[in-house]
């Protein structure tokens, strides 16, 4: 393999890697920020409710 | 058709689960910055998912992996390039770090801060022009992808289309930013298992040796090393080199980092975030090349022909037609469509905003919340039948991929190094940002509308190349900011940056 093909397949292996890594990562900590935004998101809309009331 | 019971039930059990989501946020949707930018809400991660799936379209695997079916392994530099573009930006916080600070709503309202209402409108329009015409080719890239995959005729192709722009509309107009942003999170999970499962496939069907002497064969050592690419060059790579400093500040992109909960959290989403953009490249144009590898070793499946050449847009879903397993198969249709969804959605509502938040509004700034959200919801059908006609009727002079280059270049060199001069450079004024704005709002047209004509006599075609317009329109933007305001000013005096509660 020349230059190039190595500095290639070594990228090709490593964005693999960092790709499920970030996926990892994003799901488990983004299923407490859904929670979070779906309570600010709530009050929101029940004081939006209170004062048009 | 190549689609068995099983890979139908996938596709519809995503379908339900999206749109059951998208309509049961309807009730969260109290003021226009809910509907919007969910209420500035959101948090690290689930900023990343949106970021990630919003980022990571059908489009983006069709233009990619067509990409590298047509550069071979040389098309990698755009990914590497990318990944550094996104690091400089998470470590510095460049743009976006201000832009949040001054919590604006999208990018242009920080002209009407810096400079005044007429500039605010301009960069709105080029924001708006380059951004649809940028979205014109995700319909039609994003149908062909089903088309073959799913293995219906070609005359479905329009249908497609139609269908999949309702599908979208539907559950935009209904919630806004918080449909979008929850569909995300699901669609990403999706999106991201479906993109890792089908590399493994693409790659193992054909062999990485095979694909390594097909790229040699075919492009010889231009088909690695990008300075020699016939299709790339080192036109092409400064080109890209020169637009690090903007990497991900797309406006649908960029109204992400502006929903987070503070500038630090922008900053860590581009840091974090850019780690997938390197797969984001990489592994759809991986697909690309062992599409070429797979056309090139067997002959019993053809490369679908568009006007009597071969599509190559068509190779990669030819070949995952092929070779996926039937509940993979329709696994990687209800991604796509995921990816698809979780794009569009963003980037209807992008440009629907700029147009109510920088166009509409400041002629007419009495406006109500609720007259906002519906006006907005109106755009985004506009949007979406501009979309539908322009995918149908205009092909790109070159890959797809390129196209997408030179209209973000439109958007890059005219409004975010305007934005980038008002933010860190003092002197920088109304008429400098407006000659700026003006001159690279209007260069990269050339290549749009000229690139594939016979107006220009054949010796002059190079000054059109999408690479030679794309420096000089970063570089003529440059020059014209910087001339054009030490000129004018005493006549036009800077305005400073106004603190975030007085922009407020």
């Amino acid at each position: 393999m020349t230059g190039w093909q190595t500095l290639w397949t070594w990228m090709l292996g490593l964005s693999v890697v960092l790709f499920f890594v970030v996926e990892v990562v994003v799901v488990i900590g983004g299923a407490g920020d859904v929670k979070s935004m779906l309570a600010s998101l709530r009050e929101n809309a029940e004081k939006g409710a209170a004062d048009s009331d | 058709m190549n689609f068995i019971w099983i890979d139908w039930l996938t596709v519809i059990a995503f379908l339900v689960l999206t749109t059951g989501v998208a309509l049961a946020t309807r009730r969260l949707i109290s003021d226009y910055d809910s509907f919007l930018l969910a209420g500035r809400t959101l948090k690290l991660y689930l900023a990343m998912a949106t970021m990630g799936a919003t980022e990571l379209g059908l489009v983006t695997l069709m233009y990619f992996s067509q990409q590298g079916y047509s550069s071979g392994f040389s098309a990698f530099s755009i990914g590497l390039i990318a990944l550094v573009g996104f690091m400089f930006v998470g470590r510095t916080g460049f743009i976006i770090k201000g832009l949040r600070d001054l919590e604006v709503h999208t990018i242009a309202e920080f002209f009407g801060l810096r400079y005044n209402r007429s500039t605010q409108v301009i960069a709105a329009i080029i924001t708006f022009a380059a951004g649809l015409m940028n979205m014109g080719l995700f319909l039609v890239l994003g149908a062909k992808f089903l088309l073959y995959m799913v293995g219906l005729p070609p005359e479905t192709l329009p249908y497609l289309m139609v269908g999949l722009l309702l599908l979208v509309l539907a559950y935009t107009v209904v919630g806004g930013m918080v449909s979008v942003v929850l569909t995300d999170y699901v669609q990403f999970l999706i999106l991201f298992s479906s993109v890792v499962f089908t590399t493994y496939f693409a790659i193992t069907h054909v062999g990485y040796d095979s694909v390594i002497e097909t790229v040699q064969r075919e492009y010889g050592d231009g088909g690695f090393d990008p300075f020699l690419s016939e299709d790339l060059g080192w036109l092409f790579i400064i080109w890209l080199l020169i637009g690090i400093p903007f990497s991900g500040m797309w406006p649908p992109a960029l109204s992400r980092a502006l929903s987070t909960v503070d500038s630090e959290t922008s900053k860590k989403l581009y840091s974090f975030v850019g780690l997938s953009f390197l797969g984001r490249a990489l592994m759809p144009m991986m697909w690309g090349i062992c599409a070429l590898t797979y056309f090139a070793s067997d002959n019993s499946v053809a490369l679908p022909l568009l006007d009597g050449v071969a599509d190559t847009a068509a190779a990669m879903p030819v070949y995952l037609s092929q070779i996926l397993p039937a509940g993979v198969r329709g696994l990687m249709v209800a991604a796509a469509l995921a990816a698809m969804m979780s794009t569009f959605d963003s980037y209807l509502l992008c440009w629907s905003s700029i147009l109510v938040n920088d166009i509409v509004l400041p002629l007419r700034p009495d406006m109500k919340d609720q007259e906002k959200i519906k006006l907005t919801r109106i755009a985004v059908v506009g949007c979406g039948l501009f979309v539908l006609s322009w995918g149908y009727l205009y092909s790109p002079p070159e890959t797809f991929f390129r196209f997408m280059a030179i209209t973000g270049t439109m958007y890059s060199a005219s409004v975010l190094l305007t934005t980038a001069a008002g933010l860190y450079w003092k002197k920088a004024n109304t008429v400098g940002t407006l000659a700026s704005l003006i001159v690279a709002g209007t260069l990269p047209l050339t290549t749009i509308f000229l690139g594939d004509s016979d107006i220009l006599p054949l010796e002059y075609r190079w000054m059109v190349e999408d690479k030679v317009v794309g420096i000089t329109t970063f570089v003529s933007s440059f020059v014209v900011m910087i001339v054009a305001s030490l000129l004018t000013q005493k006549s036009h005096p800077p305005k400073a940056i106004p603190r975030a509660k007085e922009a407020a």
